[in-house]
C-alpha cells in the first residue's frame, strides 16, 4: 500500500465559525506533501486546486509525486446548494457530470488512474424535502453518463453520513455500492473512508467488506473521527482496533493501492500530522504482516473476539 | 489499586430477546473468581446476590481470600420501582428504595466494607411531559440525603447512566451527580464512574474524572467500553483505547489508589477469560503509564499539544510484536 495526502489540508481551513492556517499556492502544496516521508502520492481538488494539468505536471514529476486520483469537488459551486448529481435541474445535473468528466480528462492527462467524487451537495435536510426515489435515479443516471465517459479512468464515489446536507444520498458504503451497481457502467468504484464509515456509530471493516464482497474496484481514504461527526481526526487517534481492522481486510485481499489521508490538521502542523498518520499505519501494517495469516482466519472462521483481543493485547507495550 | 469484578455478570445473563450463561450461587461465583488472575475484589449485588446470612459470605469471602469492593445496592429490580425509586412521586416507593440503601449499608458494614454504590437506573423518563423534572430531582436529593446521613462512615456512591431501564435517566452525567452530591451536602456522598456509561453518554471519561476529582468528592470506578451508543460492556479498551489510557492516566496523576471495577458483560465470551483480559488490559496499561515520560505529557498537556504526547505514546504500541506466533485461543 502506498501513501498519499489530500493536498488541500496543506492550505486554509475553514469551518463554520473559524478560520485556520493561510492559504497557499498548489505548488507549495505539492512541495510540503513530497517533504513527508512515506507520502507517495497527492489527490488534487479540481477544479478549485487545478483546472489545468500543465499548471501541476512538470512539478509532479520533479518532485516524485504521483497522483493518486483527482478529487472532483461538487459541493463548491453555488448552483450545486441543492444538490448536484441528483438535482431536479437538468442544467445543475449537466455541469456536474461536465465537472466529472472534465475530471477524468485532467486525471488522464496527470496520469491517475481514477476521479473520486462524494457527492456532498446531493441529499436533504428536512421531511419530505425531496423525492428519494427520483433523486437516486438521477443521481445513477449521472453517475451513467459521467462513468462511460473515458472509462479507461475510473470514477469512485464516496459515501458520507452528513455534511454539508443533513443527511447525504450517499451515506454509507453499501449505498455507494448500490449506486455503482444501479448506474451500470463497469468504469465505477467506491472510494471507502474509513473515518466515514465510523463516524456514523457503524464498524468500518464490515462496511469495508461489504464493498471487498462487491467485486468493484475501491480506493482508500482514511482519518477518524467520534460518533456523530466528521472530524477528520489523527488516524486511530480514536478508533484504532478499528483501524487495524479495515487494514487487516485490505492486507487480506491484497491491495496494494493507495491509502490516501483524509485528516484535518486545524491546530497541527499538516506535515507532521500526515507523518503521524503514516507512522500509526506503518506500525499497524507490520503488527498484520506478523500475524499467523491461517490462525487468525480460524479465529474469525468460530467467531470467538477473545483470540485476536488477545492479538491485540500483544500491541500494547509489555508488563515490565 | 486493586481490581474487582461485579459478581452478577458471573452467572447468568440476558438482555431483551436472549438469556446466556448459567446461573450460579454466590459461592460459585466467588469460586469461579479465583480462577481470574489478578482479581483481589467482588463487588455484590444487594439484596440479590449476597449471602442472607453476612457470616456466611464472610466465610465465602475468607476461605476464597476476596473482599468486598462495594456492595452495590439493586434500586431498580423491584417491579415497585419501574416508574421510579428514589424520585417516584409515591412516598412509600421512595421510602422503600431509602429502606433498600440502609440494609445495603448495614450488610455492608456487618461485611466490613465501607462503601455502598447505587445506579438510580429506574429513575428517568422515557417521554416529553412524562416526568416533573424538578420536583423529581428535589425527590432524589432528599432520599439520597436521607440514606447518606444513614450509618455515615458508609459512604454511598451515585452512580450515572445515560439510559436504562428508562430512555433517559435523571443521574446522567458527571457533573449531575457532582450536583447530587453537592445538594445532599452530607460529605459523604460520592461518584461511581463507570467509563462505559461516560463514553456513550458522549462524555471524554479522563474529562469527567478531572471534574469529579475537582469537585472534591469521593469516587470509585466502573470499567468497561463500548461503541458510542449503547451500554455495551464490552471487554477494557475494545472499542477506545486511546480513551482508556487517558482515563487510567488521569486515575494515576490523581494518586488513585482504590478499586477498578470490572462491569463487563461476559455474554458470548468464556467469564473467566473475559474478566482476565479486562485485568492483565488494565494492568499493562497502568504498568505502562508508570514508566512512560509523564512530565513531558504533563508540560505537553499544559500547552494543549496533543500530538507530541501521541507520537510518545503510539510509538510505544505495536513497538514489541513479535513476528509469526501463533494466534492462541
Amino acid at each position: 500500500m502506498r501513501h498519499a495526502v489530500l493536498t488541500p489540508f496543506f492550505g486554509k481551513l475553514q469551518d463554520r465559525f473559524c478560520e485556520y492556517h493561510e492559504p497557499l499556492p498548489i505548488a507549495e502544496k505539492l512541495r510540503r506533501a513530497s517533504r513527508i516521508r512515506g507520502v507517495e502520492g497527492v489527490e488534487i481538488i479540481f477544479p478549485d486546486e487545478c483546472a489545468e494539468a500543465a499548471a501541476v505536471a512538470p512539478l509532479l514529476a520533479e518532485l516524485g509525486l504521483s497522483v493518486a486520483a483527482v478529487n472532483v469537488n461538487l459541493k463548491g459551486e453555488r448552483i450545486f446548494e441543492r444538490g448536484a448529481l441528483s438535482s431536479p435541474d437538468p442544467g445543475v445535473r449537466g455541469r456536474a457530470v461536465e465537472l466529472l468528466c472534465q475530471g477524468k480528462t485532467l486525471a488522464a492527462q496527470l496520469g491517475a488512474r481514477r476521479v473520486t467524487c462524494a457527492p456532498l451537495a446531493d441529499g436533504y435536510d428536512y421531511p419530505l424535502q425531496i423525492d428519494y426515489r427520483q433523486a437516486w435515479r438521477r443521481m445513477a443516471d449521472c453517475a451513467a453518463a459521467a462513468g462511460s465517459f473515458r472509462p479507461e479512468v475510473a470514477l469512485h464515489f464516496e459515501h458520507k453520513p452528513a455534511e454539508p446536507r443533513t443527511r447525504g444520498l450517499l451515506d454509507t458504503a453499501t449505498k455507494a455500492i448500490r449506486l455503482c451497481q444501479d448506474a451500470g457502467s463497469e468504469s465505477l468504484g467506491v472510494t471507502f473512508n474509513a473515518g466515514h464509515a465510523m463516524y456514523d456509530g457503524g464498524c468500518a471493516a464490515a462496511a469495508l467488506a461489504e464493498v471487498l464482497e462487491s467485486g468493484l474496484p475501491y480506493y482508500l481514504h482514511f482519518c477518524d473521527a467520534t460518533t456523530g461527526w466528521d472530524w477528520d481526526l489523527l488516524a486511530g487517534s480514536q478508533h484504532l482496533w478499528q483501524w487495524a481492522e479495515v487494514l487487516f481486510y485490505l492486507v487480506q485481499d491484497g491491495y496494494t493501492g493507495w491509502l490516501t489521508a483524509d485528516t484535518f490538521p486545524v491546530r497541527q502542523d499538516a506535515g507532521e500530522m500526515f507523518a503521524a498518520n503514516i507512522a500509526v499505519t506503518e506500525r499497524i501494517c507490520h503488527w498484520i504482516a506478523g500475524l499467523d495469516r491461517e490462525a487468525v482466519e480460524r479465529a474469525l472462521a468460530e467467531h470467538h473476539a477473545l483470540p485476536m483481543l488477545k492479538e491485540l493485547e500483544q500491541c500494547l507495550p509489555p508488563p515490565a | 489499586m486493586k481490581q474487582a469484578i461485579i459478581t452478577a455478570f458471573l452467572g447468568k445473563l440476558r438482555d431483551r430477546f436472549c438469556e446466556y450463561q448459567e446461573p450460579l450461587s454466590v459461592e460459585q461465583k466467588l469460586e469461579l473468581m479465583t480462577r481470574i488472575p489478578g482479581v483481589a475484589g467482588a463487588e455484590v449485588v444487594h439484596p440479590y446476590e449476597v449471602e442472607p446470612s453476612p457470616e456466611r459470605m464472610l466465610e465465602h469471602l475468607r476461605r476464597f481470600k476476596l473482599e468486598v469492593s462495594a456492595v452495590n445496592v439493586n434500586v431498580k429490580g423491584d417491579p415497585a420501582f419501574i416508574y421510579g425509586s428514589l424520585s417516584s412521586p409515591d412516598p412509600q416507593i421512595r421510602a422503600k428504595a431509602v429502606d433498600f440503601i440502609m440494609r445495603a449499608k448495614d450488610y455492608a458494614k456487618a461485611i466490613g466494607v465501607d462503601r455502598v454504590t447505587c445506579c438510580p437506573l429506574s429513575d428517568g423518563y422515557d417521554y416529553s411531559f412524562h416526568t416533573h423534572y424538578i420536583s423529581a430531582w428535589r425527590r432524589m436529593v432528599e432520599c439520597v440525603r436521607e440514606a447518606a446521613v444513614y450509618l455515615p462512615e458508609i459512604l454511598l456512591f451515585m452512580e450515572y447512566k445515560p439510559s436504562e431501564t428508562r430512555v433517559h435517566c435523571l443521574l446522567d452525567s458527571a457533573v449531575k451527580t457532582i450536583q447530587l452530591c453537592d445538594s445532599v451536602a452530607t460529605g459523604n456522598v460520592g461518584v461511581t464512574i463507570d467509563i462505559g456509561h461516560s463514553i456513550y453518554g458522549g462524555e471524554t471519561p479522563a474529562e469527567a474524572l478531572a471534574h469529579v476529582a475537582m469537585s472534591g468528592h469521593p469516587y470509585y470506578v466502573h470499567v468497561n467500553d463500548n461503541n458510542g451508543k449503547w451500554d455495551w460492556d464490552l471487554m477494557v479498551g475494545t472499542c477506545n483505547l486511546w480513551t482508556y489510557v487517558e482515563f487510567l492516566y488521569y486515575l494515576k496523576e490523581l494518586n488513585y489508589d482504590g478499586w477498578i471495577t470490572s462491569d463487563t458483560s461476559p455474554v458470548r465470551q468464556d467469564p473467566i477469560e473475559t474478566f482476565a483480559f479486562n485485568v492483565r488490559m488494565t494492568n499493562r496499561i497502568w504498568d505502562w503509564l508508570d514508566r512512560v515520560d509523564r512530565d513531558f505529557i504533563r508540560e505537553s498537556l499544559e500547552r494543549h499539544e496533543f500530538l507530541p504526547i501521541m507520537k510518545l505514546l503510539s510509538a510505544e504500541m505495536f513497538a514489541g510484536v513479535a513476528t509469526g506466533r501463533e494466534v492462541t485461543r
